[in-house]
């Protein structure tokens, strides 16, 4: 086996070990680098009252509430098979809004409210303008998650 | 002017869209000045170099 | 097997650098403004995120040629710690400061367009996380590489921790599809060639922008391996001139 044929063996060899080790380590760890739990994870993995965490989900219609001091507001949070009740006081971000998917982060005071004191809206990889958004919604081939 | 400052003012979020362009456009040029820079520098200095080594200067490829 | 080494040869590549460098540079100083116009002025905003979608024309394209120029450098560097060519590893370092720059713009208009869109300025899920190590990964390339007396070893262990650090990059790829590592960030919008899911009208921003952005690539990595051969040639004619000097000085010439 000449020299440079040792190198490129050991080359590959070493990347084959290090990309499996790699994998074995993101698979191992998967649960700690998902960035956020959904509200039926919330409620079947028995998150405690007060453990700090970020939940994701769409904010469900028609269940947007705002308190009179102009900043508080209340959302149901859901995944669509499970729903837990959220309140968050601060800035909204601009993406907010029902049928929108959202990022909460704060903790549980009780098994179904949420306190958040961070909201970030998720978006998707759609992007369109608002004429052709509003023509795919009169002809009915909108896929959009929000109305 | 006022279709100028709406342009500039993109729907309340323009300050994060031209600073966003800002710092490509800072980050792209200012490397790419660098690069050219230090590539004259190098060249004049081949050329002077060559010229004491008595032969002809070649900048290798008739470019200028 | 082709004879690589007929390529590599540092005078061949003077001439044939020579003739692209123009073309690439004039596509670049063209196609910018036309992107620049395409993406600022005569492009739709989005029906959601209204203007700030603007900054994707420059956001996307950055993040592609990231990983483009990580991928060329890992490819550079294997061809040279495996065949020793003697431009791979100046091309490697060539691409490095470019990388670099793309990534560095990359993580910046994505803090700028998350901060109105997202309402955060950054986050650590998987992917904002592993872009800022890839920017990690060509400083820590650079430093290394500088980093040794002996400019051989340097380039060697700069070149295996760019080989090492390659493993990240199908992770940043696809950390959001593969692996379905729940992020903040959005999928990929151009992953397929039939179907994108960006309209047409805000489709060729993108690509025009992301022409400029590889012509701009190639522009400058043939800039700085030019400079790179040249400064070689230039230490060597030192070396010799300083060589004939002490030569004379010690057997001075008979008249």
């Amino acid at each position: 086996m000449t020299r440079k044929k040792r190198r490129l063996y050991t080359l590959i060899g070493a990347m084959v070990l290090l990309s499996a080790a790699t994998a074995l380590v993101i698979g191992a760890f998967r649960d700690n680098l998902v960035f956020f739990f959904s509200p039926t994870e919330v409620a079947e993995k028995g998150i405690e009252v007060g453990q700090r965490i970020r939940m994701g989900g769409l904010v469900e219609e028609d269940s947007v509430i705002r308190d009179a001091d102009g900043l508080t507001v209340h959302f149901r949070l859901t995944d669509l098979s499970h729903t837990i009740m959220v309140t968050y006081r601060g800035i909204l971000p601009s993406l907010f809004r029902e049928g929108q998917g959202v990022i909460v982060q704060g903790q549980l005071d009780a098994p179904t409210h949420f306190i958040a004191d961070e909201i970030m809206a998720k978006h998707d990889e759609n992007y369109m303008p608002p004429e052709v958004a509003e023509a795919l919604k009169k002809s009915g081939q909108w896929k959009g998650g929000n109305e | 002017m006022n279709g100028f400052e709406e342009y500039f003012a993109m729907g309340g979020d323009g300050r994060f869209i031209w600073s966003a362009y800002a710092v490509a456009a800072l980050v792209l040029i200012g490397l790419a000045v660098a690069s050219v820079w230090s590539y004259r520098a190098r060249r004049s200095e081949f050329n002077v170099l060559q010229e004491l080594d008595g032969g002809t200067p070649r900048s290798d490829d008739g470019n200028p | 097997m082709v004879n690589l080494h007929r390529f590599a040869n540092p005078n061949r590549f003077m001439r044939l650098s020579g003739l692209i460098l123009p073309w690439a540079s004039v596509v670049a100083v063209l196609t910018f403004p036309v992107g620049l116009y395409l993406a600022l002025i005569n492009s739709p905003p989005d029906y959601e995120q209204r203007e700030t979608v603007r900054i994707m024309y420059i956001h996307v394209p950055a993040a592609w040629m990231a990983l483009f120029s990580y991928t060329c450098m890992a490819a550079a560097s294997a061809v040279a710690l495996i065949w020793r060519h003697p431009l791979a590893d100046l091309a490697a370092k060539s691409i490095a400061p470019v990388g670099a720059c793309f990534t560095l713009i990359c993580l910046v208009t994505g803090s700028l367009w998350g901060q109105p869109t997202w309402g955060t300025w950054w986050v650590w899920d998987a992917r904002l996380t592993s872009v800022l190590i890839l920017f990690f990964l060509f400083v820590g390339y650079m430093v290394l590489f500088d980093a040794f007396d002996d400019p051989t070893k340097g380039a060697r262990a700069a070149g295996i921790l760019v080989i090492v650090g390659f493993v990240f990059v199908p992770i940043i790829k696809f950390s959001v599809d593969i692996l379905e590592l729940r992020t903040l960030h959005q999928g990929a919008s151009v992953s397929k060639l039939s179907a994108p899911s960006v309209h047409e009208s805000m489709l060729w921003p993108l690509l025009v922008m992301a022409l400029a952005y590889a012509a701009y690539f190639i522009s400058l990595l043939l800039v700085r391996m030019r400079s790179a051969i040249l400064a070689a040639r230039v230490r060597s004619l030192r070396m010799m001139q300083a060589q004939r000097a002490s030569r004379a000085a010690i057997v001075p010439e008979r008249p």
